[in-house]
């Protein structure tokens, strides 16, 4: 039964994407398509619910002779993410996309929609090493198609970015996982497992760096994160939501699953994912803190949790391995923040894009310095913003906060119990994530501003037109799940996981390390009483004049941008990050120099693409370089290198 | 088997071709070198011969009278009236001085030695086979020094004469029709190749591969 | 019977265009000719595959069922590269780039090329498998130099001079082999013949039969494309009309293979089993990684294609000298290449009508302008690249599992190389395909070429499905037990 709903799944997309060639030429053939895909997503929850609510036990979905797709606990859970995913985004495209229509080929789009989509679900479900690459690889390419969508330079170039750095991480999969079968290539998961068992502890932690690598840089950790910024803006906004949302989940998801083939997970490996994931998600909020393209902030955002998530995965692998008695309750409370993290930012990123994608159509810009004012045009969505960028933030009420406050608790009990020389690692680890989250808000908070307060700073900002209905409810909804997400989720994970059965093995919840949620509610709801009782009591008469404008009148031009708004923090952390300011004079009088055009250009770049891309690049182009001496040109050139060859074959091999 | 005879009638032949090759390795004008090629491939086909009266074999005196038509007749024919119709310039140029390109052909010898010695110390007789490697390395060193299309060009056909006179050699001759069969290739070969020295002619006035540096990277 | 059949109409199919009087007449009685050819090598392919031996006719031909996987991807892709001559002859005349005669030649020479093809796969002579590829050579030279321009003159002239010189040492291999089967007291013909050779594997003597295989793994290396016997093919593979370029990168490297592959099989049985495999995995994975250093750096799509030619020998090199499941990795990954090179080399030859020019910094939009072909061409890049369901990522992926237990560098060499071929691939093809396009006049109308490309396409795509039935997989597997 369960099954059936995941086969349907799995097929209407493929289903939708048939169905956008066949009705290339008809006006509703959007409009069917998009449902098509809806309907996919919706039979994946139905699907995910009934799972859960029957408790359900590994189901194989569907099984040919040589691959077979398999849903178990781990795998319905991003299953589930997967299809809320899709169907949000695709109620979101019926008009979203239909603005682009003459930007996109909308039924190409479709169809690299489908399998992007059937690849993902492929990938979550595969039993063999060979499926899941094969999944993996579709998921990828049609994530290349749906980046390069519109087909300009811009585009083409982070798309290139993106194949290399999937291809890279492919690799990577590949070497990683026939080293641990063995080099059987037909290997089952199980097998896999039993393989890995009769390996020496090397090749295990080569395989581990290689299996690392390749979900890592799928999920965006630095150091092969660069691509994830220049490509997730990219995209048509129903698919950066995907892609920030749904497929650096995959890529964890991936990575989870390969930790269970290990016999064994030793200290140094949980040591450096959780390095590398507080590095990328310093890293990433850095940059979303700094950035003033709305997309990019975004993206940069996706950076910082997933960084964050791993960090958990990594600080969960480490505890689970101390010889602490408290280890593996405080590991499976960490995992518990990985899953709700997980959801919580999934939400919050889908519906932050997908509202950014109507700003970005309306204002005919992703430039934040340029928009501003929209709260008066757009009261609601403006609110429904405000609602996502909070949960963004990680404050309460909504789910982000609960999830985070269950990590630092963790680390903070980590802190407290733990032996000496540990203990300042959690100590670290804990400001760490403080600094982390609370330049999260700093980014947020400039995300809201500059974009709905204050006055519009261009005039498509000032002529914006009503926001369709359409439009507004799909982020709306990711904000009312962020606070349901709140309210339900943690009574939710510490019900269902009481008793043992759970995702991430058995869960006790560490006394005094909750948060109650409804106490919170009670609390904010006595506030919000107290204060409207005191506005309707003590009404005080309110004056409307100009604000005190020194005799000018104000434009908007003297507002805040959001470049101006995080100069401090470019300043302060001006180590980590490249800027470039130049001022170009070039005066105009001979008479008098003080009258000059001035133009002034600031770039920021990345210390990684300094230190890192930038000479692997430039060394690969000196090797193209040498190596094209060997064409020369000069024919008797090449007869030497196949005598050369023959003399060297017969020393060699003889 | 002749056993190691040192001084027989085909070793006589194999050291007269390797002389003509020599010889041929210094030569910077065309009709000189067509001509050693002619006399070279008429060793080739007495040598055939002695071998066919020694070794019984009557076909052998077919491929014999073959070689010497399409090797001692027609293709210096060929080569020749296209030199002549086209006014291909007499003079050849190579990247070695003649003297260099002598001794590389004396060290190429020796290291035919060396390498026969190493691999065919039994049978056919040592010289020979060293001879025919010698005759193969001295085609291979026309191929790679010359600069222009015909040196390059009869390298080829020198380094198919050691071949064949391997194949003759060592195996006692192959299947006729084989033989024959790559004779004919060889004459298709050389039309081709007159064919382009040709065209090279029509267009760059020139033989010369100097002006095949067009397609790099 | 059969085979002669074929080779029978193959040679009339070349001598056709002589008869006839307009070049309408060349082009339809040349597709006629190749339709026959390709429904007579199924005769003869498909049978071959099944058979429990090699098919022999009085000792004339020797088709095993790795020979019958050869004839019918000769019979397919000469059936599909005719159909595609067919409308970029007429194009080409219709532009005056070439004359009636040229065209008529054209014809004749493509067929003596796949007659010539044809018979190196299925004789059972050695010396007439070196003859017919030696064939190839001469008669594709003419071919390289079709557009008598400088570059092609000087195409042509490297293309016969190396692959001359090479494929002799080739010959001088054949020879030794033949000297080692006398050597055993075998008489006249038998040690130049596969079957012959098959039988007199345990006697021959191993010294002798090594050097053999290394002059003949050299000298027929020089055909496939093996660096660094490889500098004449960007040079021809480019210079040559696209659909002459689709069929020898297609299907003439991997007949060159042919005889290296059934070498090796001999050898096997007389010198240690890893002996030729070493060899083999150092010129593949050379063949892999010097293409990767020039992929960067082109600027012409058609010597791109041609220097992924390389590369993919490379890998089917390689994958030839790893064992069992490499075997089996070798096959799939020759039909592979096969469909899907010549499919995109048929298709720049569209490109190149419609934009003269083979530069990328002159193409750019294609999908836009170009529809039908765009897209065609996309499927086809999508499919060397090794997207599923592409039958490549099948033969790269169990490549990957033989190579990585063993020789876990080269693997990683050889990875890293492919990565940086990808690179420079989509960084040079995707802009060429989606960039900014302007505006040419006349939409594309769907032609007897893009017929044959998608013929090409299914067949590839069909061949990676069919990999995962059981009947696809139990002929790969007697395909493969033979390499």
């Amino acid at each position: 039964m369960v099954a059936s709903f995941f086969v349907a799944s799995l097929i209407l997309p493929l289903v939708a994407g048939v169905a956008a060639l066949l009705l290339l030429r008809t006006k509703a053939g959007h409009m069917l398509t998009q449902l098509v895909f809806a309907l996919g997503g919706l039979s994946g929850v139905v699907g995910a619910t009934l799972f859960y609510a029957s408790d359900g036990a590994s189901t194989v979905v569907f099984h040919t002779a040589l691959f077979s797709l398999v849903v178990g606990t781990l795998s319905v859970f991003f299953l589930g993410i997967i299809s809320v995913g899709v169907l949000l985004t695709s109620l979101y495209a019926l008009e979203g996309l239909r603005r682009y229509k003459s930007v996109y080929s909308l039924p190409w789009l479709a169809v690299a929609s489908a399998f992007f989509i059937f690849g993902m679900q492929a990938t979550v479900m595969a039993s063999s090493v060979a499926g899941f690459l094969v999944a993996w690889e579709l998921m990828s390419v049609a994530a290349y198609f749906l980046v390069i969508a519109d087909g300009t330079e811009e585009s083409l170039h982070a798309g290139f970015s993106f194949f290399i750095m999937a291809h890279i991480g492919f690799a990577s999969l590949v070497a990683g996982f026939l080293l641990l079968s063995a080099g059987n290539p037909f290997a089952e998961w199980p097998e896999v497992a039993l393989a890995a068992k009769t390996m020496t502890p090397a090749t295990l932690s080569v395989a581990f760096s290689l299996l690392f690598i390749g979900f890592g840089s799928k999920a965006g950790l630095a150091p092969l994160h660069q691509w994830l910024p220049m490509a997730h803006p990219q995209a048509p906004s129903h698919a950066s939501a995907l892609l920030s949302g749904v497929m650096l989940k995959v890529a964890l998801f991936g990575f989870i699953q390969s930790l269970f083939l290990f016999p064994s997970v030793p200290l140094s490996w949980g040591v450096v994912v959780l390095v590398v994931g507080l590095v990328s998600a310093f890293f990433g909020v850095l940059h979303a803190v700094v950035e003033s393209d709305m997309k990019r902030v975004l993206a940069w955002s996706s950076i910082e949790n997933m960084g964050l998530i791993f960090s958990g995965v990594g600080a969960a692998m480490i505890l689970r391995t101390l010889p602490y008695e408290a280890g593996p309750v405080l590991a499976s409370s960490i995992a518990i923040f990985v899953a709700l993290h997980i959801i919580n930012h999934f939400l919050f990123k889908s519906g932050l894009f997908m509202a950014a994608g109507v700003i970005v159509s309306e204002v005919h810009s992703r430039d934040m310095d340029i928009m501003g004012g929209l709260a008066q045009k757009w009261p609601i969505f403006s609110g429904v913003f405000l609602a996502l960028a909070l949960a963004a933030a990680a404050l309460p009420p909504f789910g982000t906060f609960f999830g985070e406050w269950m990590y630092l608790q963790s680390l903070a009990l980590a802190l407290v119990g733990l032996p000496l020389p540990l203990s300042v690692v959690a100590g670290l680890v804990l400001a760490a994530v403080a600094l982390v989250s609370g330049l999260a808000i700093v980014a947020f908070v400039k995300m809201f501003s500059s974009v709905f307060l204050g006055r519009a700073r261009n005039e498509h900002a000032e002529h914006v037109g009503m926001m369709p209905m359409s439009l507004m409810w799909p982020p709306m909804v990711c904000a009312i799940l962020s606070i349901v997400a709140g309210v339900l989720a943690f009574p939710f994970f510490s019900s269902h996981f009481m008793d043992g059965a759970s995702i991430m093995q058995d869960v006790v919840i560490v006394q005094g390390a909750s948060m109650n949620a409804w106490i919170l509610w009670a609390l904010i709801a006595g506030l919000a009483i107290i204060a409207l009782l005191l506005a309707r009591f003590l009404r005080v008469p309110v004056r409307i004049t100009d604000t005190w404008d020194c005799g000018q009148p104000l434009t908007s031009r003297m507002e805040y941008t959001a470049t101006g708004f995080s100069a401090p923090f470019r300043f302060f952390f001006r180590a980590f990050l490249v800027s470039r300011k130049e001022m170009i004079v070039t005066p105009i009088s001979s008479e008098n120099p003080w009258i000059a055009n001035r133009r002034l250009e600031w770039s920021i770049t990345s210390t990684w693409e300094r230190l890192f891309y930038r000479p692997v690049g430039q060394a690969l182009l000196r090797f193209a370089e040498y190596a094209r001496k060997f064409q020369s040109g000069v024919v008797q050139m090449y007869l030497l290198f196949v005598v050369i060859a023959l003399v060297g074959a017969f020393i060699f091999a003889l | 088997m002749s056993a190691q005879l040192t001084f027989d009638l085909p070793t006589l032949f194999a050291c007269g071709m390797l002389l003509l090759s020599l010889i041929m390795v210094s030569r910077m004008r065309l009709s000189s070198l067509v001509g050693i090629f002619r006399y070279q491939s008429a060793l080739l086909a007495i040598y055939a011969v002695i071998l066919a009266i020694s070794h019984d074999e009557p076909e052998l005196l077919a491929v014999a009278l073959f070689i010497a038509l399409v090797k001692v007749v027609l293709i210096p024919a060929f080569l020749i009236r296209v030199a002549k119709q086209n006014g291909v310039s007499e003079r050849l140029d190579s990247y070695l001085r003649p003297t260099t390109s002598t001794s590389v052909g004396l060290v190429a010898i020796l290291l035919a030695f060396a390498g026969a010695e190493a691999t065919f110390a039994t049978s056919a007789g040592l010289i020979i086979v060293a001879c025919v490697f010698a005759l193969i390395l001295t085609g291979l060193i026309l191929l790679i020094t010359r600069k222009d299309m015909f040196g390059q060009g009869i390298g080829f056909l020198v380094m198919e004469n050691g071949i064949y006179a391997f194949g003759l050699a060592l195996a006692g001759g192959m299947p006729i029709f084989v033989e024959l069969a790559v004779l004919f290739n060889l004459l298709a070969l050389t039309v081709l190749m007159v064919l382009l020295f040709r065209v090279a002619q029509k267009v760059h006035s020139s033989v010369s591969t100097e002006h095949f540096k067009r397609l790099i990277d | 019977m059969t085979v002669s059949l074929l080779l029978m109409v193959i040679l009339v199919a070349a001598a056709m265009p002589y008869l006839c009087a307009t070049t309408k007449q060349v082009r339809s009685l040349a597709m006629i000719g190749s339709t026959s050819i390709f429904l007579l090598s199924l005769f003869v392919g498909i049978p071959a595959l099944f058979a429990p031996a090699a098919v022999t006719g009085a000792g004339l031909w020797y088709i095993d069922a790795l020979g019958g996987f050869f004839v019918l991807l000769i019979g397919f892709v000469q059936w599909t590269g005719t159909l595609v001559s067919m409308t970029y002859m007429k194009e080409e005349e219709a532009h005056g780039t070439v004359t009636a005669a040229k065209v008529k030649r054209y014809f004749v020479l493509l067929h003596l090329f796949v007659l010539a093809m044809m018979l190196a796969v299925v004789s059972n002579n050695t010396g007439i498998v070196w003859v017919a590829l030696e064939g190839t050579t001469l008669v594709t030279t003419l071919l390289v130099g079709f557009y008598e321009r400088k570059e092609s003159l000087e195409a042509a002239w490297k293309y016969l001079i190396l692959c001359s010189s090479g494929i002799a040492f080739g010959f001088l291999g054949i020879l030794v082999m033949f000297y080692a089967a006398s050597t055993t007291g075998a008489e006249g013909v038998i040690g130049m013949t596969w079957s012959g050779s098959a039988l007199l594997e345990a006697a021959l003597p191993v010294s002798v039969v090594k050097i053999a295989f290394v002059l003949l793994l050299i000298g027929f290396g020089t055909k496939v494309g093996l660096v660094p016997m490889h500098a004449w093919l960007p040079d021809a593979h480019s210079s040559a009309p696209s659909p002459i370029s689709g069929m020898l990168s297609g299907v003439l490297l991997n007949a060159a293979l042919l005889p290296i592959l059934r070498f090796k099989n001999i050898v096997d049985g007389v010198a240690a089993p890893g002996w030729t495999d070493q060899l083999l995995i150092v010129f593949g994975v050379l063949s892999i990684a010097l293409p990767a250093a020039f992929v960067l750096v082109q600027r012409d799509y058609k010597r791109l294609l041609a220097y992924s030619s390389i590369e993919h020998m490379g890998l089917i090199t390689l994958s030839a000298g790893l064992g069992a499941i490499g075997s089996v990795a070798a096959t799939i990954h020759i039909a592979g290449h096969a469909l899907a090179k010549s499919a995109l080399f048929f298709a720049a030859g569209n490109i190149l009508l419609k934009y003269h020019s083979t530069k990328f910094e002159n193409v750019s939009g294609v999908t836009r302008i170009l529809p039908y072909t765009g897209g065609l061409f996309l499927v086809a890049f999508l499919a060397l690249l090794g997207v599923p369901p592409s039958p490549l990522f099948a033969s790269e992926y169990f490549m990957a599992a033989a190579a990585i237990g063993t020789h876990p560098y080269a693997t990683g060499a050889v990875f890293l190389a492919l990565t940086i071929v990808f690179a420079g691939f989509v960084r040079l093809l995707m802009p060429m395909l989606f960039g900014e396009s302007p505006d040419r006049g006349g939409r594309e109308r769907w032609n007897i070429s893009h017929t044959a490309i998608t013929l090409n396409i299914v067949l590839l795509i069909g061949l990676g499905i069919a990999l995962w039935i059981a009947p696809g997989e139990a002929i790969i597997q007697r395909i493969a037990e033979i390499i």
